[in-house]
């Protein structure tokens, strides 16, 4: 049985690089901002910031596939995009559901961890000329890291583009931002005894808020730390597990919920 | 037409089979009790010394509100001690760091069995730091030493962990807040090697 349809890749592709103005956001948010902070860091002997960590990491690639890659599958893929004109892709024939899903998965994957890996290397690339040290491992486990991420956020975008029902999306997309919101905070605890009032409130609230996104963070977007797995001095079999389970479960998903409509020959 | 329909809407049972059993293994995994990998922990290669020690904190005086010092002094007995650990680390050729760290923190907690255990992380701990944990005693006895007050203070620590390099004249070379990845943790600590070797 077929499951990658080039077509479908090369189409999904060429879709994702029309709009000049996504193109400049990825470009400003995925390569010139974080590049910038790397050599502002480095040059006055300061800390990568938390903006900066989340830029390269998981939140780095989830902003890159959420500006070029939303809209890339189901139905919204086959209506013309904004700056550009392309022709639809039209089916002459009969395909899967599984094999329209994998190779739009494919094409977003290839995206999403594609750039964001170029991205990291890049980073590393000046980070080793001022003098960091970065082993081999450490680099291969950072690109390795974020064709990963891309392939679970992928996978959540896709049955989340190819679900239509608007409860789903609504609920996805707010699961999304309160695991955004989560990674935009490092996890630290305050310092020093708050005042009660307004100051406690306002703590509370926050872990609140933390504590949601990481069980939202461990039960649909279970990343994996592919560097601290390489060099842990035990084994620990649960995180592939999630990360492996979750990724199935929304491919599987995606398929189940994917409408002849979305793809069938003959539809506009 | 027919059987295309009935072929192309079909789910691959392959995919059925493997996403039912990684979500079984996912639920029985999360259901054990413990980690069974934990015996295979290495013994640790770093010693932090922990600040202020179980005696210590028994004694707490605290730093009242007439002997705190302004933020970037500190009171004699306290820059004593900080030059001991100076003094301690340059006699063994390493760096001064120091982990702001409170016992009652989830995300000190992780980052100390995490990142600070990391292999690479940890070698690099022990080849070319001197490191001490300083203690936030807040929320455990109620209140902290004027060591822990004063440090805290002087290097505006505001969130645990964080982890602060020392120049050996005593004031901060670098921070780093928070609960990192090990990558991250690796990546400050080397560079701060780098820093000294080109000074």
């Amino acid at each position: 049985m077929k499951i990658i349809n080039k077509t479908i890749v090369k189409f999904t592709l060429m879709s994702a690089c029309l709009d000049p103005l996504k193109l400049l956001y990825v470009a400003l948010l995925g390569f010139v901002m974080p590049i910038g902070m790397k050599i502002a860091s480095m040059l006055h002997g300061a800390s990568d910031s938390q903006t900066f960590e989340m830029l390269t990491g998981k939140v780095g690639v989830a902003f890159i596939l959420m500006v070029l890659c939303l809209g890339l599958a189901g139905n919204s893929s086959t209506q013309s995009g904004r700056g550009g004109e392309y022709l639809p892709l039209i089916f002459s024939r009969p395909l899967s559901k599984a094999e329209y899903v994998f190779s739009k998965w494919i094409a977003i994957v290839l995206i999403g961890g594609g750039l964001a890996a170029i991205q990291n290397v890049m980073v590393a690339a000046i980070g080793f000329v001022f003098g960091e040290t970065i082993t081999i491992q450490a680099i291969v486990s950072m690109v390795l890291e974020r064709f990963l991420d891309a392939a679970l956020i992928a996978a959540a975008m896709l049955l989340t583009m190819l679900n239509r029902h608007p409860g789903f999306q609504i609920v996805a997309i707010l699961g999304f931002y309160i695991w955004l919101a989560g990674q935009t905070i490092p996890p630290v605890s305050v310092a020093g005894m708050a005042s009660g009032g307004i100051e406690s409130l306002s703590i509370e609230a926050t872990k609140l808020m933390l504590s949601a996104s990481q069980y939202i963070s461990y039960l649909i977007l279970p990343t994996l730390n592919v560097y601290d797995l390489m060099t842990a001095s035990s084994f620990a079999a649960l995180p592939y597990l999630s990360y492996a389970s979750t990724l199935a479960l929304y491919l599987l998903l995606a398929i189940a919920v994917t409408g002849r409509r979305e793809f069938f020959y003959g539809t506009k | 037409m027919a059987r295309n329909d009935v072929s192309s809407s079909r789910i691959p049972p392959y995919l059925v089979a493997v996403a039912g059993a990684l979500l079984f293994a996912r639920l029985v995994f999360a259901l054990l009790p413990a980690q069974a990998g934990e015996g295979l922990n290495s013994t640790d290669q770093v010693s932090w010394r922990e600040r202020p020690d179980s005696r210590e904190v028994r004694t707490i005086s605290g730093a009242t509100q007439k002997n705190e010092p302004a933020r970037e002094e500190l009171s004699p007995p306290v820059r004593k001690e900080l030059d001991t650990m100076l003094a301690e680390a340059r006699s063994r050729n390493r760096i001064l760091l120091l982990e702001f760290s409170s016992p009652s923190s989830d995300a000190c907690r992780t980052m100390d069995s995490t990142a600070l255990k990391n292999r690479e992380v940890e070698s690099l701990l022990a080849r070319d730091f001197y490191p001490v944990r300083i203690n936030d005693c807040h929320k455990t006895v109620g209140k902290n030493p004027a060591l822990v007050s004063e440090l805290q203070k002087k290097f505006r620590v505001f969130a645990f962990p964080t982890l602060i390099v020392v120049s050996t004249s005593g004031n901060m070379k670098n921070l780093l807040i928070g609960n990192c990845s090990s990558l991250t943790t690796y990546r400050f600590l080397s560079r701060s090697v780098y820093k000294r070797a080109g000074s």
